[in-house]
């Protein structure tokens, strides 16, 4: 005897009409499951998340300043030996920390006291840690990409929404101005703009806006356009689907078939090409940057770290680590989420749903 | 094919312009000259100065004469007028302007001297990227599934994910302090360009191996493949003369965006690599606040990368002709 269940029994002409076939799963879990299915998209995925940890939480570690300068020190070698030591100055912030970050670090003194962690991947040219640095330049790459991704997300979503859906004259022009702004050397333009910029400091920090906001926007301001063309054609084809129709026949207002309708069933699109689109925007400021036109110090972020390489090496000294380590870090990080982009792409895609399930 | 170019190059044309235009406004509403971080000249030196770079102008002159609808320079002959007058002044007849930090040069002078070294170091970055990503999309390609497939993908994608410069970063280690083959940094010489233009290519041939491959795969499965093969064509003959003319047409629509990707790449590797290009000009200017220079680079780089895509567009067309065929339909 089968144990009694709260459920009523589906009529017949609900019931899955082959008793053989497994309940369909739902879309979500099959994208989870196939994601899950790949060694690769599994690791970068474990990756991707270790690192935002680690930027997240590096307040907690006991880590040095990373903006501590110890000229005597320039230019170590990484070392293990007396890398756990007490420091009087170990509980420096690196730069002025928000409430949150400073709960995080109050609870370090507690956990470590002046302990730190030091030299394990070497000093840079004037003494300071590289492996501090590394984490905290992270935190900053990580913040513009999550900026940058978010102003990718607002404008390119709504651009492409209302010119997908509008469509004919206002679409037009629309995508015209899609199309000029990509055969624009964008970055040349980004440049110009904060050079601009930059001599409206004063009048930008009263109403709060500092360079690094300024930065964040245009960086975002640079990845908007293929989000906006790939929303736009997915738009194109929902707002012929069956489901909107209806939803209009019903009376539903313009602005509800949007939110309610259209914009969910673009969500996948979306999520997969801000996916792919954040390691470009770390390219983005890891390039402006490396050309002193991005972060500025104290802060430090790895576009900094590359060229605060560059300028280190000479044929007199080569100290690698400060070549190899920054990069591995941000290489790692880029490659992890490059894979992870591509896998969810692939797991996303409609037409291989549709191979495997036939 | 002509009423598409010409509404096409209507198109560039107007991009240019606004991009000009907000270039130019932009620069005039930024607060003070570019002479305010020196130290206070004398009124009468100091007047001479804005007198040489037009600033004592209202800004719709200095806008015409900078777009130059008016040729308004005293110092040539007037408008419509003169001896062989230039009927247009400022960037219509190509005159970028007075660089506003290298005082005795104009930014022509100074892009003269700049751009062939750039445009050097870009083809050879596209031979390095067409070079090696074609053969490596070709081969991977045809042995689908292979470890030489899977490495080269690998290879493909750390080659999409790394930025160039700690691509640079490496190769400089490798071949420069381990294993000295080629000059640290400088420009003179082929051997001192080897080393830039492959940190600059290297990405686009992971690019150009990854299209080149799909593509590959997609036209090997073709009924007409076959039907050359069953014609009994040396393998050769398929590949190069059927296969390949097809598999290539992703590859030249992405000419276009890789040479805006490799002008935009050189500001990176010409500072790397002190390679006197106009990439480093550009940055310079743009950390120097020499506005003029900075925009001069802008609307260059601009017009270029818009021809650019137009030239690549009319390729397209020429060599697929279906897509000139829906073109026309379209209008």
């Amino acid at each position: 005897m089968s144990a009694p269940t709260l459920e009523a029994p589906l009529p017949r002409a609900l019931a899955p009409h082959d008793d053989a076939l497994p309940p369909p799963e739902s879309p979500a879990c099959a994208v989870v499951r196939r994601l899950h299915a790949r060694a690769a998209a599994r690791w970068s995925l474990r990756l991707v998340v270790a690192a935002v940890l680690l930027a997240f939480l590096a307040p907690l570690l006991p880590l040095p300043s990373q903006a501590r300068i110890e000229l005597a020190r320039g230019l170590e070698r990484p070392c293990a030996a007396e890398s756990i030591v007490a420091h009087p100055s170990a509980l420096e912030a690196p730069w002025a920390l928000g409430p949150f970050d400073r709960a995080l670090h109050a609870a370090r003194a507690g956990a470590f006291g002046t302990l730190e962690l030091r030299g394990l991947a070497g000093t840079d040219a004037k003494g300071r840690d590289l492996l501090s640095r590394i984490v905290w330049g992270s935190r900053v790459s990580f913040l513009v990409a999550l900026c940058a991704g978010l102003t990718s997300l607002l404008v390119g979503v709504a651009w492409g929404a209302i010119a997908g859906y509008a469509g004919g004259r206002l679409d037009n022009a629309m995508m015209r101005v899609v199309d000029a702004l990509a055969s624009l050397p964008f970055v040349f333009v980004v440049i110009f703009v904060i050079t601009l910029l930059s001599a409206w400091k004063d009048e930008l920090a009263r109403f709060g806006v500092s360079r690094e906001v300024v930065f964040y926007v245009l960086v975002g301001a640079v990845s908007w356009l293929s989000m906006a063309r790939v929303v736009r054609g997915e738009v194109l084809r929902l707002a012929q689907a069956e489901f909107v129709l209806a939803a209009r026949v019903a009376g539903a207002s313009t602005a509800r078939i949007l939110l309610t309708h259209v914009v969910p069933n673009v969500l996948p699109v979306v999520i997969v090409y801000l996916t792919l689109s954040v390691p470009s925007i770390l390219l983005t400021e890891a390039f402006l940057s490396f050309l002193g036109l991005g972060i500025e110090p104290p802060r430090v972020s790895w576009g900094l770290l590359a060229s605060d390489a560059a300028e280190a090496i000479n044929p007199l000294r080569v100290p690698w680590w400060l070549v190899v380590f920054p990069s591995l870090a941000m290489g790692v990080v880029l490659l992890a989420l490059n894979v992870l982009g591509d896998a969810l792409r692939d797991a996303l895609d409609p037409r291989e749903r549709g191979a495997g399930r036939a | 094919m002509l009423p598409f170019l010409v509404r096409r190059l209507a198109w560039t044309v107007a991009t240019i312009f606004v991009v000009v235009t907000c270039a130019f406004f932009l620069m005039r509403a930024v607060r003070g000259g570019p002479f305010d971080s020196e130290r206070a000249l004398p009124a009468a030196v100091e007047e001479q100065v804005r007198a040489r770079y037009h600033l004592d102008w209202p800004v719709w002159k200095q806008y015409a004469a900078y777009v130059g609808p008016l040729n308004l320079d005293e110092h040539r002959a007037r408008f419509l007028g003169g001896d062989g007058a230039d009927v247009f002044g400022g960037v219509l007849a190509g005159d970028l302007g007075p660089s506003f930090k290298y005082r005795d040069l104009t930014v022509n002078e100074l892009l003269g001297q700049s751009l062939p070294v750039s445009l050097a170091l870009g083809l050879w970055a596209l031979v390095v990227a067409l070079g090696i990503g074609l053969p490596a999309g070709i081969f991977a390609a045809l042995k689908k599934d292979s470890a030489l497939d899977v490495a080269l993908r690998l290879g493909a994608t750390a080659g999409i994910a790394l930025p160039n410069f700690v691509i640079a970063g490496f190769l400089v280690l490798l071949f420069v302090f381990a294993w000295p083959l080629f000059p640290v940094a400088g420009y003179g010489g082929a051997r001192a360009l080897v080393l830039p233009a492959f940190v600059l290519g290297l990405p686009f041939a992971a690019y150009v191996a990854r299209l080149s491959r799909t593509a590959m795969i997609e036209v090997l499965a073709q009924d007409w493949i076959r039907t050359a093969r069953a014609k009994g064509l040396p393998e050769r003959t398929v590949i190069l003369r059927h296969a390949l003319p097809s598999a290539l047409l992703p590859v030249i629509s992405f000419l276009g965006p890789a040479a805006a990707g490799i002008l935009t790449g050189s500001l990176v590797v010409e500072r790397l690599f002190a390679i006197p290009g106009t990439g480093s000009h550009f940055v310079n200017g743009a950390l120097n606040r020499d506005y003029t220079l900075a925009m001069g680079v802008t609307i260059l780089y601009t017009a270029l990368v818009s021809l650019l895509n137009l030239a690549v567009d009319v390729a397209y067309g020429w060599i697929d002709p279906r897509l000139a065929a829906g073109r026309s339909a379209n209008q």
